[in-house]
Formats: structure tokens, sequence, C-alpha cells
């Protein structure tokens, strides 16, 4: 592939943790508005691939690229500044804050008010607090669960929360958008709207990466999908390509 | 109702009071009273909000009010400009010691700030030549105000109130600004923190610079006000004193906080007969809180936006 249309470049990333290597020298790319998913069963390192993309562990080999910029020496916190937005398999709300103060989180890194502007609650501060509020407004409209705004995470369903966590994703409007098990937990019909949920972000053009257990999803709405095993990439290609590929196969029925 | 407008209507009230009361023993407990809110509220910012616990600010509080008093007396200099000197100096030594201490979590953090708090009490106690060491240290000056000094219980009244209102209301502002979110996100879920822009370690030494800042401007301002101060009043007891006030209050309520902490600071002058006894009631205080009502007084509050 050429790596000028691609996103993101994993280039033989490899992590261990002690003599295992949860991550073996495992490079792919992620085009520009394509939706990526990454499959495997459990314990394939699927979930340190990700930590390793969102620099909460360190890689000992290879290199990430987004926009052709060597992630190397970004921190954590500086991702979102890129343009890196993700949701979390376990819920990640804070519970004392109501939905629209969750996704205005979201929209932290975009204002300008510094802490002066904050304490004396100088226009700036105003200014920026509403315009936060508009745009996480915004988000939550875009997925449709503006009703739920003031309201906090504990008195919303579970499939609801899985929305607010995209909504708070979304909120700065970001070039890619990485997905933790989205679908962990949910229902068929709350895992049918987050497909078209999914769908209507990638109209946005915001390119996505996601992990997934849930097939049926991953086979529905990925244009490209990686599947590891045991720390390894063993297949890489359409979903039609991937549901018949033999090592995938062995990977999950052990045939 | 919103938080100003009861902050608002609160100050109001405590005007009223100091106009009503002309008893110098109960208007010198309640300027007592403003000073620990001032340091509880402090405290309220580090550990309602950020989570992060201190077990060393009656050392901070230390800081203020020795360093105040040592630049006033010894060195002739003017008391404000001692204070703001005193103050500035305690909140950069709490920064800098607060870089490496708040890479620590929980427990290890809690033994660091005691340890911080106890190593601060034990150097006033012990350098006699310059603090005084147990025997206390004093000869601070009255402060005075645009000509107008504070020389009784009800002028210092209407001095600290407004101080203690001001510095409520600057940390509300905080909480309800961006910063504001990004602590309660650091408080119970840090990786939501990073994912979305929060420098976690340098938000953290912020907030607790700027608990330091409060506490060591209260030690400051007692110090003058009292005129005589010693190692007794700043040691872990102390401590531990304001960490009970906000986990009371209800960790990040600041109206529980409020009324927590005059109850708390006002109940020992009140009770003296138990003098002895206070700590055991203090203890069984605390237990019964925790048992009946373990969100601290944010249940009675919640009303409050």
């Amino acid at each position: 592939m050429d790596k000028v249309d691609a996103i993101m470049s994993i280039e033989n990333v490899t992590k261990s943790f002690g003599g295992i290597k949860a991550v073996n020298n495992v490079s792919f790319h992620i085009k520009k508005g394509e939706i990526k998913a990454l499959i495997g069963p459990n314990g394939a390192g699927k979930t340190t691939l990700f930590n390793v993309i969102t620099k909460l562990y360190s890689k000992d080999e290879g290199k990430v690229f987004f926009l052709g910029k060597d992630m190397e020496n970004y921190k954590p916190y500086e991702l979102i500044g890129l343009g890196i937005s993700r949701t979390f398999q376990n819920i990640q709300l804070i519970d004392e804050m109501t939905v629209i103060e969750n996704v205005m989180l979201g929209y932290h890194s975009k204002m300008r008010a510094n802490v002066a502007d904050a304490f004396f609650h100088l226009p700036k501060n105003k200014k920026a607090e509403n315009e936060a509020k508009e745009m996480a407004f915004e988000s939550l409209k875009f997925l449709k669960i503006e009703d739920t705004a003031n309201k906090f995470p504990h008195e919303i369903p579970f499939g609801y929360k899985r929305l607010v966590e995209m909504a708070r994703a979304l909120c700065i409007q970001p070039y890619m958008l990485l997905l933790d098990e989205p679908a962990a937990g949910l229902n068929e019909s709350e895992t049918n709207r987050l497909l078209k949920t999914i769908f209507r972000i990638w109209e946005q053009n915001v390119s996505i990466l996601l992990i997934e257990h849930d097939m049926n999803l991953v086979m529905n709405c990925s244009h490209s999908i990686v599947a590891m095993d045991e720390g390894r990439k063993i297949a890489e290609g359409p979903p039609s390509y991937i549901q018949n590929n033999e090592d995938v196969l062995k990977a999950y029925f052990g045939k | 109702m919103k938080k100003k407008t009861f902050l608002l209507l609160l100050f109001i009230l405590t005007m009223a009071v100091g106009i009503v009361i002309k008893n110098p023993f109960i208007l010198n407990m309640l300027s007592m009273a403003a000073l620990t809110v001032i340091v509880v509220t402090g405290l309220n910012l580090l550990l309602g909000f950020a989570g992060q616990i201190s077990l060393g600010h009656a050392g901070f509080v230390a800081l203020g009010a020795y360093i105040s008093s040592l630049l006033s007396v010894k060195l002739g200099i003017n008391p404000w400009v001692a204070i703001f000197v005193a103050v500035l100096a305690s909140s950069l030594f709490g920064a800098i010691i607060g870089y490496p201490t708040l890479k620590l979590k929980s427990h290890y953090l809690a033994m660091a700030t005691l340890a911080i708090g106890e190593i601060i009490h034990i150097v006033v106690n012990n350098y006699v030549e310059l603090t005084g060491g147990p025997q206390g240290f004093s000869g601070m000056p009255m402060l005075s105000l645009f000509g107008f000094v504070l020389d009784n219980e009800t002028k210092f009244y209407f001095f600290i109130w407004p101080v203690t209102f001001l510095l409520i209301l600057l940390s509300i502002n905080l909480v309800e600004s961006r910063f504001g979110r990004a602590y309660k996100a650091i408080k119970s879920k840090e990786n939501a923190a990073y994912a979305f822009g929060v420098n976690v370690h340098m938000y953290k030494v912020f907030i607790f610079t700027v608990s330091v800042f409060y506490a060591s401007l209260a030690g400051a301002l007692y110090a003058f006000y009292i005129g005589f101060i010693s190692p007794s009043s700043f040691g872990l007891t102390q401590s531990i004193d304001y960490i009970v006030m906000v986990v009371i209050g209800g960790m990040g309520n600041f109206f529980g906080i409020f009324f927590t902490t005059i109850i708390l600071s006002v109940l020992p002058n009140i009770l003296t007969s138990i003098e002895d006894y206070w700590p055991i009631v203090n203890g069984l205080l605390l237990i019964f809180a925790m048992m009946v009502i373990p969100n601290g007084m944010k249940r009675l509050f919640s009303w409050i936006k």
C-alpha cells in the first residue's frame, strides 16, 4: 500500500511482557477514510497493540506514524491534539458529571481559557465554556441522544453510555477515531444502532480503527480487517477474504 | 439555586452575624473558623476534586505562618509584604515538593505528604534559635488596612470573612471551568483524562500548589492575627482534622465543607468541659459519620447546582 494514502501506519511493532511477545512484529496501514477492524481471539495482542498506539504502553521496537509524523515523541495526552480520539471498552464516563459535561471534557484540548481566566471567570472563560457546550450539544445531537444531556451517567442505559463516549470522542471532530470493543455488552438492537452510528461517523470523513469481538458487526462495517493471533498478524484483507482465510479459522476454531 | 447565589446569601448572613453579635469571644471563634475554612477549601480542591490526598497540610500552614512572622519580626519587613513573600515562597516550595511527590499514588502519596508535614513540624520545633522552638514565636505587629488597624475581634472578623468568601468564589470558578472537569476526570478516570488532552501530572502539581497557597495564606494571616505561633498548632492532628472536614463535608461539596468546618472548629471551644476528651469525641464523630453518611453532607446540599 502506498504510504501517502495512509492516515496511520504501524510498522514492525513489537511489545513484550517478560519473555512473552504480546505483539510480535506487526505492520499494517489504515487508509484515509477507511474503517479498519482488528480482530483475534482473547490474548491475541489486540488490546496491547491498541495501548501501544494510544501511548499508554511504550513499545520495544517498531514505529507508528500518524499523518506522516513519527509518534515516538508524543505523550498520551498529546494524541488528541493530533486529531486522534478514542472510546474505552470499560466505559470511562465520569459519574459526578452530567452527560453534557462529560462530552465537554472531550473539547478540553481545544479550549484556550487559561487558569487565570478560569479563576476569575473572565470573558474568555465564559466564551470558551459556551463554545464547548455548543460543540458538545452538537455532538450529542449528531448521535441523537441530546435528550440525555442533563442526566448523569448512572441514569441512562448502558447502550447510551457507549454513545455518550462516542459523542465525547467526536466533540473535537477528530481525523481518526479508535473504538475499543464498542459492541461489548450491547444487545442486538443496540448493536444495530451502533453499526449505523459507525457508518454515520465514517461519512464525516473520520477514519476508524476498531477492536471488536462481535463478528457480525466487524464483517458488516469494516472495509478491511487485520486478524491477529498470539501477537502476530496472521491475515489482512476485506471481510470476504478474512471469512474464508484458513489461518483465521484455525486461530478461532483450532482446526 | 446556583452555587454563587447561595454563596452571596451566605456572605450576607455572615456579615449580618458580625453586625449583630458584639461578643468578642464568639467573633474570635468565628474568625478562627474562617481561617480553617480557607485551609480546608484549598484542601478540598486537591482532595475533593482532584482526588489527591495530603496528610501534611498543617505543615504548609506552618510555612506561611513562620516565614511571614520571621520576615516581619527579624527583618522588620512590612507585614503585608511579609505575607505576600511567605505565601509565594510556600507555594513555590509546594510546587517543587509536589513535582516528584505527585508521581506517587494513594497510600504512597499519603505517606510522602505525611513525611513532608512532619519534617516541617520537626524543623520548626527544633530550630530553636530561629523559631523559638516549642516555646513559640511572637512579636508580630497588628495588621492594618489603609491606615485602619485590625486591632480587635470585630475588625478582624470583617476583614477575614470577605477574604474567605473571595477564596471560596475563586475555587468555585476554577471547578466550573474546563479545569474542574479535567480534575474530576483525574480523580476517577485517569485514562479518560489522558485521552482528552489532560497533562495529568502537571495538573496534579498545579492543584497541589494552589492548595498550598490557600494553606500558607491562612497560616500567615493567623500568625498576624494571634501574634503568637507555636509548633503545636501545626501538627499531624491538625492535618488529619482538615481531612476529616473535607470528608464529612462531602468531598468536593463546597457548602457541606463550609458548614462542617465551622461546626468542627467551633465545637471544641464550646465544649470546654470535655476538652481533654475532644480527640475521642472527634474520632467517634468521624466513625459515626462514615457509617451513617458515607458521602458526608453532600446530599444535604444537593439542591445547590
